[in-house]
């Protein structure tokens, strides 16, 4: 697989010269995504991957660096690039008075298509997103999921080589979820390269080639799924589920040899520990000698979670 | 391809506008249930306009009689052209007419609303002949309040001369010269005036001839004031929504996606501002046709609310669509969001309406009055009343379209500068 995308030092400030910077708050943002491959930028909420995307979208301009999408720059040649993406916004880009097919031709025509092309091309988008039933339904009168699938279909019109979808499994339910996902999979073997924002690691996991990391505005850590891990060594993540646990509990429990962290939030602490299995009873001791009673215990094998954890400090619902 | 691009984001906005079913109820049957209501309040009449003042024309040829002192001819002048009374000033504006074919086809064009011509023997005819005289009224039975007040005038004039003037002015040279001869020979002048005056009385001395010419309906309906003012204000009501919708699109996302799309941003400012506009002028159509049907079935007649002059119809519609429509865009290029844009506009154009004269008419009011002529309301409503009510011709509503059309240049200059202001990346 050659290089389909290239992102050169990509920075984006919002209002220069002394506003925050959204991406590259550091060095510029340097980043390659081959050909046919899923790419997964994970990250939490505000790490910058919707304002990456709107720079390689054409929607926003970059404060510095470029980005070029087979072999045209988004900065100096913005049509020819977008006549090569699909965008799926993570809100449902879609006029809710009109219908799937009136959505479908009305972007169909934005994108080139007239007459017969456009017609045939609708008709073939509605059956791939499994909506000729209804397709003359207002889009109001949708579920979520049919709506979301709408969205995908809109960035599809084109045949576009390359599709970006941000985050679009947001606030859905699990049976859509999967849907979207499996079109996702469909697409990618019909030979489309394709970009996919989420900060839920399990879709990144399920999907991805590879992974880029992001969190405030940096990529942090790049490769497959396996490198990653890898990267994150013997670590496990103890789970506890402790209700308002004391400070000293925590701090205890940190100084545990060969735990490497402790962090807590959502009545839970999380141990990232090297061979955590074998640390599991001196924690539960140090809760049974405080008195604190534990709820639940989980130990978690090494994911993207403990990846993000272990390089950040956080997890990546905070 | 661009104008294609154009023509699919515009179609969108139309077809948006037209199938909500609450915007439709407001923007359409509002102001035709207002217009109508307060068009059937006022009776179909004009209680609530000043009424012009008659525009007569006296051509006087009477040339006199050696009986007496002032030709009947003069009195009609001095009363309806040179000195009319105070209680009639108001009413009448006349002017001495010489060219009786000319003064003929302005009563036609609706250029003068009574025509009264006076014969070169008519006070011969009076005094001397016995047989009367007859004046000409040539008046135009589409002129409304103001002929009617003319030709009420002219009535009252010739009764008052019929009763009194032309038994006095009859009697007194004969009453003079029998007192000068002999005093007890009063009583039988006096005899003879009251017998003079009843002689005439009953003869009719002079009468009225009147004659109608088929020319330009002027016929008030309060309709043809509120009809325009209603549609204008509820159309920047609803190019306001139009011109909402993008900041609403932005909220959504919609209007990112199209930028996504191998298309120019200008496509997208394009597509709305025509879709706004079309959108104005297929509402402003329907108006226009609703009311006068409507009209025709509260009235019971035909009410020409627009006038007849169709290509003043058009340029006027065209022009204070392009008005409103600009204005619309201002309001939402300085709005934050949808919902500030909503309450902006509406409270914006509601005064503006008010100033502009859609509820009441403000021309008069000081102040108010001046503040009017900066509402795009004022110069369509003016137009258009211009058109229908006063029967004016294009020349007429030149400067309306010239005003208008400008407005819509500036608005749209300073919405597209704000446009590119808010959206630059």
């Amino acid at each position: 697989m050659s290089t389909f995308v290239k992102l050169d030092n990509l920075r984006k400030q919002y209002s220069p010269p002394d506003g925050p910077y959204a991406v590259g708050p550091h060095e510029g943002v340097n980043l390659e995504i081959l050909g046919g491959e899923i790419f997964s930028l994970l990250g939490p909420n505000g790490a910058g991957k919707t304002t990456i995307i709107s720079m390689m979208s054409g929607l926003l301009t970059p404060t510095g660096g470029d980005v070029t999408i087979g072999g045209f720059s988004i900065t100096k040649q913005p049509l020819d690039v977008k006549k090569q993406i699909g965008v799926v916004p993570q809100d449902l880009a879609l006029y809710p008075n009109l219908s799937a097919r009136q959505n479908l031709n009305l972007f169909g025509t934005l994108y080139g298509l007239s007459g017969k092309n456009l017609s045939k091309r609708t008709d073939e988008v509605l059956e791939f997103i499994d909506l000729k039933d209804r397709a003359k339904d207002k889009i109001s009168e949708y579920s979520g999921g049919m709506k979301r699938r709408v969205n995908i279909g809109v960035g599809l019109m084109h045949r576009p080589k390359m599709l970006f979808l941000d985050e679009p499994t947001v606030a859905i339910d699990p049976q859509s979820r999967r849907n979207i996902l499996d079109t996702v999979k469909e697409l990618n073997r019909q030979g489309m390269t394709v970009l996919y924002t989420t900060h839920y690691m399990e879709e990144a996991q399920e999907l991805s080639n590879r992974i880029g990391i992001i969190d405030h505005g940096q990529i942090i850590a790049l490769g497959s799924l396996a490198e990653l891990v890898k990267g994150v060594g013997e670590f496990d993540i103890i789970r506890l589920t402790l209700p308002e646990p004391p400070q000293t509990v925590i701090d205890r429990l940190a100084a545990i040899p060969e735990i490497e962290r402790a962090e807590t939030s959502d009545g839970e602490v999380r141990l990232i520990a090297r061979n955590g299995r074998q640390k599991l009873p001196e924690a539960i001791r140090i809760i049974n000698e405080a008195g604190v009673a534990l709820h639940g215990v989980e130990i978690q094998e090494p994911n993207l979670e403990a990846v993000f954890l272990q390089l950040t400090g956080r997890a990546l619902r905070d | 391809m661009i104008w294609r691009k154009i023509q699919a984001i515009a179609w969108a906005d139309i077809y948006q506008t037209f199938t909500d079913r609450s915007a439709l109820l407001f923007n359409m049957v509002s102001p035709l249930a207002i217009s109508l209501i307060i068009g059937a309040a006022f009776g179909g009449g004009s209680n609530d306009v000043d009424v012009e003042a008659a525009k007569v024309g006296v051509l006087n040829l009477d040339v006199g009689s050696t009986q007496v002192e002032q030709a009947f001819g003069d009195i009609y002048l001095q009363v309806l052209v040179e000195a009319p009374p105070d209680g009639l000033k108001d009413f009448i504006k006349g002017k001495a007419i010489t060219d009786e074919k000319r003064a003929r086809q302005q009563v036609k064009d609706g250029d003068l609303d009574v025509l009264v011509v006076i014969p070169e023997n008519f006070t011969a005819s009076v005094i001397e002949s016995g047989r009367g005289g007859t004046l000409r009224v040539y008046y135009n039975p589409g002129a409304g309040i103001p002929g009617d007040v003319a030709r009420s005038i002219i009535d009252g004039l010739t009764t008052q001369l019929n009763n009194q003037n032309i038994a006095l002015q009859v009697g007194i040279p004969y009453a003079s010269e029998q007192a000068a001869r002999n005093n007890q020979a009063i009583d039988a002048a006096v005899a003879y005036i009251q017998q003079a005056s009843n002689q005439l009385r009953d003869k009719e001395a002079i009468t009225l001839n009147r004659v109608g010419v088929e020319g330009k309906v002027r016929e008030f309906n309060s309709l043809q004031y509120f009809g325009p003012g209603m549609a204008i204000l509820f159309m920047t009501y609803a190019l306001a929504n139009g011109a909402v919708s993008i900041l609403v699109d932005q909220r959504n996302w919609t209007m990112q996606r199209i930028w996504t799309t191998p298309s120019p941003r200008t496509v997208y400012l394009g597509g709305k501002m025509a879709g706004i506009y079309v959108s104005g002028i297929f509402q402003m159509i329907v108006l226009m046709v609703a009311m006068i049907f409507a009209a025709n079935v509260v009235f019971g007649s035909s009410v020409a609310v627009w006038g007849t002059n169709i290509i003043g119809i058009v340029l006027l519609l065209a022009s204070v669509v392009a008005a409103g429509s600009g204005f619309a865009l201002v309001i939402a290029s300085l709005s934050k969001n949808p919902d500030q844009g909503g309450s902006m506009s509406t409270l914006v154009l509601t005064v503006t309406g008010l100033l502009g004269g859609a509820f009441l008419p403000v021309d008069d009011v000081p102040v108010l009055g001046l503040l009017s002529k900066l509402t795009l309301n004022h110069w369509g409503l003016d137009g258009f009343t211009t058109l229908s009510y006063e029967g004016g011709s294009l020349i007429d509503i030149l400067p309306n379209v010239a005003i208008l059309l400008t407005m819509g240049a500036v608005f749209f200059s300073i919405a597209l500068f704000q446009f590119g202001r808010r959206f630059r990346s």
